[in-house]
């Protein structure tokens, strides 16, 4: 009986599944990434409003987006100066609207590396790109998170060792060399090595063995 | 049935450096379980990536592979062979590759999760996962495409003692079922039930070894300390609190007020994911995400920078914090910008027996040298409280010692010194134990008491 009921229920041709979901938010996050470098200085306000709006989701996914504001405002101190001294006051404005344009191309970036899964990313790029490469972009992504924990790892431990790179030393410009020495180069070196170990491990686990490899599919919680 | 042979087998690193393995003869049966010891540097890992196909470098020598050969490998540090954010993905990254269908991987990730004992869900994000428990996850990642021979490298050391009892069960199953496993080890009394052939490598070649005694860790090393101490000043104090990281439940509670004291070792033992690693940064001052707890260190809330060279922190892989061109550079940076005599650097390399390496590349040491290097540029600086944090992990006997004779000859300075292990440290005459278990921190001395009572 309840086999002939089920029988009359008509089943949805098309079904919104995470993967399409994810194509969905790569392709928003490429026109506006983009758009933050094409539109004209006018519809800047609309494309703020839809990034505010990308920033107030990934909020809500408890993502943190401290870092990104960060990232911000420092280049916002060094780009103005540098305006100041090239251009003088008259094109401080300009300045601003490039660092903003800038930071509203990183956005979209931000919003889908906290919202989408690296495996996921992978999936929908393999649509389109060699297996190999779609790899490549998705295991970078997710390399993020893990390299901005070793950074402040390392700033860390260097801070402990007396670098004098805590945020009141960096103000004088001098001590900038020291955060390249003992933060940035040892980062570099992890990079390296990670990438290195990174490549073993996926060969180790038959990367590359079939041309088109499956997926994982998405887990109720992804759904 | 024959897996794998290797014959004269010859590698190096270059041309102008001795060879890593020399005329190296090695066969493997199925479901045969070897264990292979060394020094540091003497080549095992290195051993372990041939035989999985996977070395860099050209080597000289026949390698027999059988038909059925299908090789898993766990290398030794579980963060570098993470390549998704979640268990489950995670895990079935191998059956992609191998065109395994979608619908059949859930239940093919479960049985392997399962079979490593991580109870855990599928959508666990892996950064949420001790050391050990990644140890355990890439071992999953391993199992789950039912490999013939399964390569370990030094299992011992990223787990705690429930771990590598679980780990004996699983690897007993395994080798049941045929699997045969290569694993190398600096302690391979911890597997003796389980291996048939012990072996050692030194200079470049297969020495049969002899079978340890079980749970030998205990005995192979004999240090006292020189030194009468005696703690006196109180360096840190803890208050009865719930250690948590916001919104987060706690993950362990403390009952009673605790204190470190100056001239004192104490060992902090806890199991993987435990909170040894949080507690240690909390002290320094900078575990982020934390609530605030009833904490001094140095008579001052923990902060970041505010306690110069009075404070030391070694964390795990202290190696990350190498950067200088040499050695001596290494040691004199932080003696340097504390403005302390430099002439330490140099007097504690020859106290190591280290001078040789005073103009080398800090980069080109090897693991264990590296480790002891990070150390010691903390330990010439004598500060009153020093945090290491699984200062032991990877280390063979030969720089053990050496770590050894640093931590005790900084407590004959008067230094205190916590160290958090996944396990007691028999080697080390530690004053004190704190234990985190059950969720709660307790001194030792506590325990032994209530036991007394009981």
């Amino acid at each position: 009986m309840w086999a002939k009921e089920r029988k009359g229920v008509r089943q949805p041709y098309f079904r919104f599944s995470a993967s399409h979901y994810c194509a969905a938010a790569l392709l928003l996050s490429l026109v506006l990434s983009s758009g933050a470098f094409f539109l004209p200085n006018s519809a800047l306000g609309w494309l703020i409003v839809i990034d505010a709006i990308l920033v107030l989701h990934g909020v809500y996914l408890k993502n943190k987006v401290s870092a990104l504001l960060r990232i911000g405002l420092a280049q916002l101190a060094v780009t103005l100066p540098l305006y100041y001294l090239i251009h003088g006051e008259n094109q401080l404005l300009e300045g601003v609207i490039v660092v903003l344009r800038v930071f509203l191309a990183l956005l979209p970036g931000w919003w889908l590396s906290a919202t989408q899964k690296p495996e996921r990313i992978g999936e929908v790029l393999s649509w389109g790109l060699p297996t190999k490469w779609a790899f490549v972009i998705a295991a970078s992504i997710g390399l993020l998170p893990y390299m901005l924990q070793e950074t402040k790892e390392i700033y860390a431990m260097q801070c402990l060792r007396g670098a004098n790179i805590t945020p009141k030393a960096l103000r004088n410009p001098k001590n900038w060399p020291e955060l390249i020495y003992c933060v940035v180069l040892p980062v570099l070196i992890q990079l390296l090595k990670l990438s290195k170990q990174m490549a073993k491990a996926a060969k180790l686990r038959h990367f590359g063995s079939v041309a088109k490899p499956t997926h994982w599919p998405a887990t109720r919680e992804e759904e | 049935m024959k897996l794998i042979a290797l014959e004269g087998i010859h590698f190096g690193y270059g041309s102008d450096q001795s060879e890593i393995l020399d005329d190296l003869t090695l066969v493997i049966n199925a479901g045969e379980c070897h264990c292979i010891n060394g020094a540091t540097g003497s080549g095992k890992s290195s051993l372990l990536h041939l035989m999985s196909g996977q070395l860099s470098r050209p080597f000289e020598g026949d390698v027999y592979r059988d038909p059925s050969l299908l090789i898993g490998l766990v290398m030794q540090d579980p963060n570098a062979q993470v390549l998704r954010q979640n268990v489950g993905a995670e895990i079935a990254f191998g059956l992609e590759n191998l065109g395994v269908a979608a619908d059949l991987m859930v239940e093919k990730v479960q049985h392997s999760l399962r079979r490593v004992g991580l109870y855990t869900s599928l959508d666990t994000p892996v950064e949420v996962l001790s050391l050990g428990q990644k140890y355990r996850l890439m071992m999953a990642a391993q199992l789950v495409f039912n490999p013939t021979l399964l390569l370990l490298d030094e299992p011992w050391a990223q787990l705690d003692d429930s771990g590598v009892k679980e780990l004996n069960c699983v690897l007993k199953s395994l080798l049941d079922e045929g699997v045969a496993i290569v694993m190398v080890e600096h302690n391979p009394s911890a597997f003796v039930d389980l291996v048939e052939h012990f072996w050692l490598l030194e200079n470049g070649k297969l020495k049969a070894g002899q079978r340890p005694i079980a749970d030998s860790a205990a005995s192979v090393l004999n240090i006292s300390a020189s030194v009468n101490h005696r703690p006196s000043k109180v360096v840190a104090k803890l208050a009865p609190h719930q250690f948590r990281f916001v919104d987060q439940d706690p993950l362990f509670s403390c009952l009673q007020p605790l204190a470190l004291s100056s001239g004192e070792i104490v060992a902090l033992v806890g199991d993987n994911g435990a909170g040894k690693s949080s507690l240690l940064k909390t002290l320094a001052g900078i575990q982020a995400n934390i609530t605030h707890l009833p904490i001094t260190v140095l008579d001052k809330r923990p902060q970041l920078g505010i306690y110069g060279a009075d404070l030391g922190l070694l964390m795990q892989r202290p190696n990350r914090q190498l950067f200088e061109q040499t050695v001596l550079a290494e040691l004199q940076f932080s003696l340097k910008r504390f403005k302390l005599p430099l002439a330490r650097a140099e007097q504690i390399l020859a106290e190591l027996g280290l001078q040789d390496l005073a103009e080398c590349s800090p980069h080109k040491l090897s693991y264990g040298q590296q480790h002891i290097i990070a150390l010691a540029s903390l330990v010439c600086l004598r500060p009153k409280l020093l945090l290491l944090d699984d200062p032991f992990a990877g280390l063979d006997k030969q720089h053990v010692v050496k770590v050894v004779q640093l931590l005790l000859q900084l407590r004959s300075q008067g230094s205190c010194i916590l160290l958090s292990s996944h396990r007691s440290v028999p080697f080390l005459e530690v004053d004190r134990y704190w234990f985190i278990d059950n969720g709660y921190l307790r001194d030792g001395a506590e325990i032994t008491e209530q036991a007394n009572v009981g």
